[in-house]
This record gives C-alpha cells, structure tokens and sequence, in this order.
C-alpha cells in the first residue's frame, strides 16, 4: 500500500530546486571534482525531503508553544530533537538571545536629616560667638549683655504669670 | 574570477518557502529571521552531504560522485530514511532520461538554461504546462489535494516528450 501510494505520489520527478544552484553550493567545496547528473539529482531531490522535514518538525515546536509564527527558536528546538540533524546543524544556528532579566539599577535613596532647625540654629549661633569672644580682648561689653539677658527673661516670666490669673 | 556571490551560496527564497508552505498549516507564518536560517541550514545540508559523497568517492579513487555515493553518504550520516525513498526517484530518474546519451544531452541542455535562470530571472521563459496535472512528491496524505506550481522548471524536448507515457499510465486506473 505504500509503495503504491509512494508510486501514485511520484509519478512526476520535477525537481523544486534549479539544478544550477545545487550545482553551484556542492561546487563550493573545493575538493568536489565531478558530480554524476543522477548524484545531482539525488541532492537536490534529498535537500527538499530534509527542507519538508525541518519545515514540520518546526511547525510541531510553534503549536506546542501555541505561535502562530515560526522563528528562529523553534527551528533551533526542531533541530535539537534531531539527532542527524543536531550534529552538524546546531553549532551554525544563530546562537540563541535569550533576554535575561536585567538588574535593576539599586539607587541609594536620599537620606533626609530630620534635625531639629531651632536647636541647630542655637548650637550654630553659640560656636559662632565663642570664638569671637575669645579674639577680641575686651571682656566688659560681652559680659554686659549677658548680664542683661538674664532680667528680661523673669520680665517674660512676670508678664506670664498675670495671664493664668485671669483666666482663672 | 570574483569570490562565489551571496546568492549563489543559498537555495532561492522563493523554492524554500514555497516547499515550507506545502507542510506548515495554512494558518502558519514564517519570521524574516527564521526564513534566512532556513536558506543557510538547506546550503549546509548540501555541502554535508556533497562533502561525505565526495569523501567516498576519492577513497575510491574516482574523480565523479555517483549517486550510489550520495546514497552512501547519507545513510552513513544519519539520514537513512531519506535513502529509500531517493531510491525510487532515482530509479524513475533513470527511466525516464532513457539511454545514457540522451540524459548527457538532456542534463547538458537542462544546465545551461537552469543556470541563466537565477541570473536573468525571466518571468516569460518558465513555459506553463497547465494541461498535465503534476504529482505530489509529499508522503502525507493530507498535502496530496495541493497543486503545485513549476515555475522553476525549463522546458527541453525529450522532458516534454516523457509526459505521454505517463498519461498513459495515469488513465489506466482511472
């Protein structure tokens, strides 16, 4: 029955690849001096049964992996299932470009300094003064000020006090 | 004289995807990249085989690879399934170039018109055999209902002259 059918199918040998082309690749093979027209025939009809094979073989991968399209995974994943195939193929397939997942830039985020604006202010003011207090020689007119500080704040500390009487 | 073209080294784009076409569904389609890797992955399969042939044929110390080196070659290299069914293409091959001199004048015409085809690219030469229906060469049985264009074939005297046999043998069961 198949040899039958195999005859039925065959009846034509026309060939789907021009000769001179097929001629023209095994020619590139500098050692290759003559090749017999039935040898050429053979080629050319053996390269299309190995073109239908790859062909289905990778439209198998493209319906496992449900595409419509077949790339150039899927040839590769065809070709691997091959052992005949594999051999002298897989090493002058493209090589493969996953995309890997890339790193994430890790940028240090801006520590903000919470520090309190009065108490710096202060702190700031008194290392400021210090020294202009130690350079200059005249010791009565900073002691003075200082002094004078000390009575206005129980002056505040007065004017204080009369509010909570009246709210009371 | 110059280095072998670009377009010399692959098989035409336009046979490989016609033959993809034949066993991809119908609803399939072909990336750019994936076509490329084709063409190269058939002209590999090419000089593979030409190289192991050839191989044989100078151990054996001739200057022509045969088809029984061919044949050899790729049983050897893992295609062994290829091997029956090149067999019988070979043998309708022979019938059909008939005597030894006539399939030398047939191969000898048939080359220099194949080879100005892919450099001239005529549209107008490829002659349409419309009124003989051409076989299928796929071995599914599904593929059997396609009809196949022969856009890249050339016709010579004695080719046409070999379709009445055929057509003979074609009513014979119908």
């Amino acid at each position: 029955m198949v040899m039958a059918e195999e005859e039925e199918s065959g009846v034509s040998i026309q060939l789907e690849f021009p000769k001179g082309r097929v001629k023209k690749i095994m020619a590139l093979d500098k050692d290759v001096k003559r090749v017999s027209s039935e040898a050429l025939f053979l080629v050319s009809r053996s390269t299309e049964l190995f073109l239908q094979f790859l062909a289905e073989k990778s439209a198998q991968v493209a319906i496992e992996k449900k595409r419509k399209t077949v790339n150039l995974e899927h040839i590769r994943e065809a070709v691997k299932r091959h052992q005949p195939t594999r051999d002298f193929l897989l090493d002058e397939l493209p090589p493969p470009s996953q995309p890997t997942k890339p790193d994430r830039p890790t940028q240090p985020a801006g520590r903000p300094k919470l520090d309190p604006p009065p108490r710096g202010t202060r702190r700031i003011d008194l290392f400021f003064r210090k020294p202009e207090l130690d350079d200059p020689a005249q010791a009565q007119p900073p002691e003075n000020p200082a002094q004078a500080q000390p009575p206005e704040n129980p002056d505040q500390d007065q004017a204080q006090s009369p509010v909570p009487v009246d709210e009371s | 004289m110059a280095g072998v073209r670009e377009q010399d080294q692959y098989m035409p784009i336009a046979n490989v995807i016609r033959i993809m076409r034949r066993i991809l569904p119908a609803h399939a389609k072909i990336s750019d990249d994936a076509k490329e890797t084709i063409q190269e992955c058939v002209s590999e399969y090419i000089s593979f085989i030409t190289a192991e042939a050839n191989e044989r044929c100078q151990r054996e110390q001739r200057k022509t690879v045969t088809a029984e080196d061919v044949l050899w070659a790729m049983e050897k290299l893992g295609f062994d399934n290829y091997a029956h069914p090149l067999s019988l293409y070979l043998h309708r091959y022979r019938k059909t170039e008939g005597e030894p001199a006539s399939a030398r004048r047939a191969s000898a015409s048939a080359s220099p018109s194949m080879q100005m085809h892919p450099r001239t690219h005529p549209h107008s030469h490829p002659p349409n055999y419309s009124h003989h229906g051409f076989g299928m060469f796929d071995f599914d049985p599904s593929s059997q209902g396609f009809y196949r264009d022969d856009a890249s074939s050339s016709g010579s005297g004695g080719f046409v002259a070999s379709f009445d046999p055929y057509a003979n043998i074609k009513r014979d069961p119908l």
